[in-house]
């Protein structure tokens, strides 16, 4: 299956490693990424605004080079990774498909480019839970990850607000469903969907430090390999708060890895992360 | 339902937001699951009580800009209210007098911070 992909800004910099992850779990699975040819940021965060489109111009623009490239794929689906690309492009693509004078205002400012409204945003989650299936993550895997536990960790972006969710906001399961496949412990981690403090770690670097503290202890008397994130802002923010609070957890450096980091360890395909992660924890 | 809002403060939030601020019964739900609360002056619920009241004060609380849009409140809000798109509009009730609360040659190590993080403080902090 081939669908369009749209990268953002953190996949081709700090990220890289999820980029890197995503491309080869998807080809692993028989999925062909097509990166679009032109993209730009989608802006991160969406405008809630009512009376205004303003922040929802980058998000059109790439939905309409999406549009253009749309026969080079076998489904009108917009694969996002990053986690907030997901919720900027989905719910602008909502708005505007909802509201037809919104669409209206954006199409007459960006003329003569026009958007239809054709476009599916969906996250690579979607695509392997819905798409692939499961089942076919456990035949894929090929290492033996019975003694490993896993805590995952969603944030807010893929499962709130309830428009955009691409599963329950408060008792979300696939992540779980996923590391279960591929044979692992998923420990249940409570407070998996809440704030990891976000863009505060710009303003107020304080918050994020007392934040990723407090999720932080509830699974500590857990003892978890790592943790699994799918977003590249959530990541920077555990980093940075299991660094910050060092003495608080005891000198525990939880590795973080993103969703696809742990698929192509359970399916091999990353010699240089098999020997960070998989050896420190003797598999 | 057509919605009569006099007072300007909720009438703002009203145009901005399309969010009713009436609906909300106080009863701090949406306080219980903010997940930075605790490190606030004001808690949502008491956020949301100012507009009600008309009091400006809503528009000088810390809450209003460190909350991250993480929809927690909305989600929970047994009245149905969009506390975080009320958040936001108060936000943007300041932002479009030109006042921003982020300015980023104060940022310290900003290298070290990543551009997804830079770039939704600008959305959210500045016009």
């Amino acid at each position: 299956m081939k669908y369009l992909y749209f990268p953002g800004c953190s996949l081709k910099n700090y990220a890289k490693r999820y980029e890197e992850t995503a491309v080869a779990v998807a080809k692993a699975l028989g999925i062909e990424l097509i990166e679009l040819k032109r993209w730009n940021c989608c802006g991160a965060v969406s405008g809630l605004a009512e009376d205004s489109v303003f922040h929802h111009i980058a998000a059109v623009r790439d939905l309409v080079r999406a549009q253009e490239q749309l026969d080079e794929a076998d489904s009108n689906k917009l694969v996002t990774v990053c986690s907030m690309c997901y919720r900027v492009l989905a719910s602008v693509n909502n708005r505007l498909k909802h509201n037809p004078e919104d669409l209206d205002t954006i199409n007459e400012f960006m003329s003569p480019e026009e958007y239809n409204g054709g476009i599916e945003v969906v996250h690579l989650l979607q695509i392997i839970k819905d798409d692939i299936g499961f089942d076919r993550i456990a035949e894929f895997t090929k290492k033996d990850l019975s003694n490993i536990k896993v805590a995952p960790y969603y944030g807010c972006v893929l499962v709130r607000p309830k428009e955009t969710a691409i599963d329950d906001p408060n008792e979300p399961t696939i992540l779980e469903e996923l590391i279960k496949s591929t044979g692992a412990t998923a420990v249940e981690n409570p407070l998996r969907t809440e704030c990891c403090g976000s863009y505060n770690v710009v303003t107020n670097r304080e918050l994020v430090k007392h934040r990723i503290l407090n999720l932080l202890k509830p699974i500590m008397r857990e003892n978890i390999d790592f943790l699994i994130s799918v977003c590249p802002l959530c990541t920077f923010n555990l980093e940075f708060g299991i660094k910050a609070n060092k003495k608080e957890l005891h000198g525990r450096e939880i590795p973080v890895l993103y969703f696809t980091e742990f698929l192509a360890l359970a399916f091999g395909l990353d010699d240089k992360l098999e020997k960070e992660v998989l050896q420190a924890v003797n598999i | 339902m057509t919605v009569k809002i006099t007072l300007s403060l909720p009438k703002k939030v009203f145009e901005i937001s399309g969010e009713n601020v009436y609906l909300c019964y106080q009863c701090g739900k949406c306080s219980a699951g903010c997940p930075i609360a605790d490190k606030m002056d004001y808690l949502p619920n008491q956020v949301i009580h100012f507009v009600q009241m008309n009091n400006e004060k809503a528009l000088s609380t810390k809450m209003i800009w460190a909350c991250a849009e993480c929809f927690n409140c909305t989600v929970i809000c047994p009245r149905g209210l969009d506390v975080t798109k009320v958040m936001e509009a108060l936000r943007i009730i300041v932002l479009r007098k030109g006042i921003y609360k982020l300015d980023l040659n104060k940022v310290e190590k900003i290298e070290e911070l990543p551009q997804i993080a830079l770039i939704a403080a600008s959305r959210k902090l500045t016009g």
